[in-house]
């Protein structure tokens, strides 16, 4: 920036301001997503009213589907309904479930703690698997940085429905360790975590690996170790640091890939979460729910983004100067 | 250990990296076959159905085994190789027409449309990609078609990034100031100049996006939303096979691990083209 005139702001100061400006940047985009869902919907072929009574080939009278589109308001014109949606939102009321006939703030509180333990749990597990891989496949020697590059290239390419049946197979079907359904409980937890944090794990060790390599080769490694530091200490404290910036950027994109992933994850373990009631809901066409979910998970995803990018401004003042 | 050892040893890691490369191109190269011309690949009909010889386990005979009918599984996933690998480039294609649109719009358009498509960017991030998806195949009835729309849709924004920031950093760039000092037209200087500079990382991004975009098409399959029984896709083989999983497990494991091979080949080929051309920018 080219500021003239202006006195120059203390550092904490431009970095809350900018805060600030992301966040309301935030909530535009919560209403884009919003609107996005709303039109969508009604994209869906059939009857809305049919739908909030139980379906298509429910038999419902005249009566009750003409009581329902007033109780709804769906004879409005399209353009009011729109408002009205987005007015509801703004207040913080998230409707009532069409297909569970329970307010959308009670249905969505446990299923949204059910899926951020998912994630949570797989991020953890997949820095815990990619930092000592990769600090396995840049030891320095050949063999290692083979097998070390295919294990990561493996882990990130794995699709999760099919390292879940793999994993079920293995673990459940075959050793009877741990349960093929997740219902709760702690050993019914390991088996989607994992299948989440592998190709995760793959994905950070691919991107720390690169840095790691970079960080190794740079001068001021060079000149640490010129100062006497052991390798041990060149590698864990001045390289790896530099290596993880990228990893914590990543684990940002990660999380939108986490949800998508617990689509799949909760469908194949039965496990209560967002990911398998937003199917059910799109199916159902249960426009609140598939609202809540949906603004939701954009809310989630936005505020890690901001917390991501202010995290590496504060590491790494350059990125002030560039933007 | 010196920066000589550092050197050699990326030395040693490129030599091993090339055999990577040529192995990946050779199974790229089979899956392409199994999609062209299946019956020339196939030991058997994909939907001959034999019940006396059903739920065998992989022999010589069936080499992945047979399914609940008796199919031949490896007959079906050299069959389904042509249904998952057209979808697969199908919603590449998609994905990366629409995020060339984008990108196109919002790196040569000004400071607007820069903010404009960058907003937009956003929103599909925020979006869990997953449910696109789901809502374009709602909208428009599940099957093929609507995975590879869903699909290439949920991809666009992804390559709109990086395509728009490519586009920014090559107008900036010294040959493109040394076109417009030379006197070209803007339209010369797009067409010739920032065209071809912005073109070559789209067949790295291609190649690398089919993988993805083949296991993305799967999940959907798998889902229940995608291609339909009694069609060989790989990913509507496995959600066949998810019923048989306990008895039957080798309907799962082995589309799956040709899903796995296809990912991870286009993904080895997508990085040895980003090596080349950045070596030659």
């Amino acid at each position: 920036m080219t500021s003239i005139a202006a006195p120059p702001l203390s550092r904490a100061h431009r970095i809350g301001r900018w805060a600030l400006q992301r966040l309301v940047g935030g909530v535009v985009v919560l209403a884009a997503t919003a609107t996005i869902v709303f039109f969508a919907m009604r994209l869906i072929p059939g009857d809305p009213a049919e739908a909030i009574l139980g379906g298509p080939g429910s038999q419902t009278s005249a009566e009750a589907l003409a009581r329902v589109r007033a109780e709804y308001g769906l004879d409005d014109p399209l353009g009011v309904q729109y408002l009205h949606h987005l007015a509801r939102l703004a207040t913080g009321d998230l409707g009532t479930s069409y297909s569970l006939r329970m307010p959308v703030a009670d249905v969505i509180g446990p299923l949204l703690v059910s899926t951020l333990v998912l994630a949570f749990s797989a991020l953890a597990v997949a820095w815990a698997l990619a930092v000592p891989l990769t600090l396995f496949s840049t030891r320095g020697s050949r063999v290692a940085a083979l097998v070390g590059n295919g294990l990561e290239l493996t882990a990130a390419s794995l699709p999760h429905f099919w390292l879940a049946s793999i994993l079920i197979v293995t673990f459940s079907t075959g050793l009877g360790w741990l349960p093929p359904i997740s219902t709760g409980g702690v050993l019914g937890l390991v088996l989607p975590t994992l299948t989440l944090a592998i190709p995760v794990a793959g994905f950070l060790a691919q991107v720390m690996r690169d840095s790691l390599l970079d960080a190794l080769a740079s001068p001021f490694v060079l000149a640490s170790r010129a100062r006497g530091a052991g390798d041990a200490r060149v590698r864990f404290v001045h390289a790896l640091r530099h290596a993880a910036l990228p990893g914590v950027n990543l684990t940002a994109w990660a999380f939108g890939y986490l949800v998508s992933g617990a689509v799949v994850v909760e469908t194949i373990f039965a496990r209560p979460g967002l990911g398998r009631s937003l199917v059910s809901a799109v199916l159902d066409r249960d426009v609140p729910l598939v609202t809540a979910i949906v603004v939701v998970t954009a809310a989630a995803y936005v505020l890690i983004m901001i917390v991501a990018d202010a995290a590496a401004r504060i590491a790494d003042p350059r990125i002030e100067e560039r933007a | 250990m010196s920066d000589i050892e550092l050197l050699t040893r990326r030395h040693s890691l490129t030599a091993s990296r090339h055999t990577g490369t040529v192995l990946a191109g050779a199974i790229a190269a089979v899956l392409v076959l199994c999609a062209v011309a299946p019956g020339l690949m196939a030991p058997a009909d994909p939907l001959a159905v034999n019940p006396h010889d059903s739920f065998a386990a992989p022999s010589i005979a069936h080499l992945f085994g047979t399914d609940e009918s008796g199919r031949d599984v490896l007959s079906r996933v050299i069959f389904g190789a042509r249904d998952s690998l057209t979808i697969g480039a199908a919603a590449t294609g998609i994905g990366l027409i629409g995020g060339t649109v984008l990108g196109i719009i919002g790196g040569l358009l000004g400071r607007w449309a820069h903010a404009v498509v960058g907003r937009v960017i956003e929103v599909f991030f925020a979006f869990p990609g997953l449910l696109l998806a789901l809502l374009v195949i709602v909208v428009a009835g599940p099957g093929p078609m609507s995975v590879i729309i869903a699909v290439g849709l949920s991809t666009a924004p992804g390559y709109a990034r990086i395509i728009q920031s490519r586009i920014l950093q090559v107008r900036v760039s010294p040959y493109v100031e040394a076109a417009r000092v030379l006197g070209r037209t803007p339209l010369r200087i797009l067409t010739r100049t920032i065209a071809p500079n912005t073109a070559a990382p789209l067949v790295v991004l291609a190649t690398l996006g089919i993988g993805q975009a083949i296991v993305w098409a799967a999940s959907l399959s798998y889902l229940g939303l995608g291609a339909q029984p009694p069609s060989p896709e790989w990913g509507a083989m496995l959600n066949n096979g998810r019923t048989y999983l306990q008895t039957a497990p080798w309907m799962t494991i082995m589309p799956g691990l040709v899903i796995l091979a296809a990912t991870m080949s286009f993904t080895v080929l997508g990085r040895a083209l980003s090596r080349r051309t950045e070596g030659r920018a």
